[in-house]
């Protein structure tokens, strides 16, 4: 199967038989996994600047923290676990119960 | 589950997808009746089955959260209901798409199929509204959590109950299969399909989960550090 032969086969699409429907169904259904991976990429994107700022918040914690660098810039990354780890035992919340922010 | 497994998922559902739907184009023949209006049949179809089970999954996973499964049920039965929500409305912007060039008609209320699917669509479409309302996150985990099986068992019986009713005029491929009286090449196009369709839901889930669970991390992590949280807290998804 070669490119001018896919080509060949687009040339050949009925217009009396649907043929535009057809493309516009695929395409449609391409363009919304597409829009999906866009969403996904820019919450990735906010995740990571939650994760610096979390850092940088680190390390302002850590005493002389400023000369050196942090761990995370320099250890290799490591495979996320997808599971979060869940304590034995519900952990108490840090804001009460029922509040929004909860 | 690792983003060290997600490379291979995805590369493989891509390379899936595109050789389905390469298949549906230059390998399945024109259908006799519906001509190249057909090749829609191997796109709608397969994101419907997926889309139907993945609600199902997420019912069996919301009865593993009411069972004791912890947040991380509750989590996976989100993402299964999210992901198929979406499929579903591919599902009905491509039927209509299918009925505007087989029918002359974007929708046709008489069609038993087209409007079960939209009842189901829209029962689901209450899912987020339901967890939006209720603040604390157990309750809405537990709430969530049995409207996801009540409409979970809901899938599967509004399909059959479809599938006995007497009057169609939606095609019946699968009950052709069923006859043995679907060409091979039509079957085996179908079937990659459909492995392809799952293969990028189950990929999508997987991003979704990784995405979701990672933001929990980082919302335990800024409560370890003292902080207020970064990312904002009210919303329709699970809260770890």
């Amino acid at each position: 199967m070669t490119l001018p032969s896919v080509l060949a086969q687009v040339d050949t699409i009925p217009e009396d038989s649907g043929g535009p429907y057809v493309i516009a169904a695929y395409v449609v259904f391409l363009v919304m996994v597409v829009v999906y991976l866009a969403i996904m990429a820019q919450r990735l994107q906010r995740i990571a600047k939650t994760a610096d700022a979390l850092e940088a918040r680190l390390d302002a914690l850590q005493p002389g923290s400023g000369a050196a660098p942090s761990p995370s810039a320099t250890a290799p990354a490591e495979p996320v676990a997808i599971t979060p780890k869940a304590p034995a035992t519900p952990a108490a919340p840090a804001t009460p119960a029922g509040d929004p922010a909860a | 589950m690792t983003v060290r497994g997600l490379r291979p998922l995805s590369i493989l559902s891509v390379v899936l997808v595109a050789v389905g739907f390469a298949m549906a184009f230059l390998y399945a023949p024109l259908d006799t009746d519906q001509g190249f209006r057909q090749k829609i049949f191997y796109l709608h179809v397969p994101i419907g089955i997926v889309a139907l089970i993945g609600f199902v999954i997420g019912g069996i996973h919301g009865l593993r959260y009411l069972r004791g499964g912890g947040s991380e049920a509750d989590l996976r039965s989100y993402v299964h209901i999210h992901q198929s929500q979406i499929l579903a409305v591919s599902v009905l912007i491509t039927g209509a798409i299918w009925g505007k060039t087989a029918w002359g008609a974007w929708w046709r209320w008489d069609e038993p199929f087209l409007v079960s699917f939209l009842i189901v669509f829209l029962l689901y479409c209450t899912y987020q509204p339901l967890r939006l309302s209720i603040d604390d996150p157990r309750r809405q985990a537990r709430a969530a959590s049995v409207f996801a099986v009540v409409a979970g068992a809901f899938v599967p019986i509004n399909f059959a109950v479809v599938r006995m009713a007497d009057a169609y005029l939606h095609p019946r491929t699968l009950s052709n299969a069923a006859d043995g009286s679907m060409p091979t090449p039509v079957l085996v196009t179908f079937l990659t399909c459909l492995v392809a369709i799952s293969v990028l839901y189950a990929t999508l889930v997987r991003y979704e989960v990784l995405s979701k669970s990672t933001t929990f991390r980082l919302r335990a992590l800024e409560r370890r550090a003292g902080g207020d949280d970064l990312i904002p807290r009210r919303s329709a998804v699970p809260q770890a």
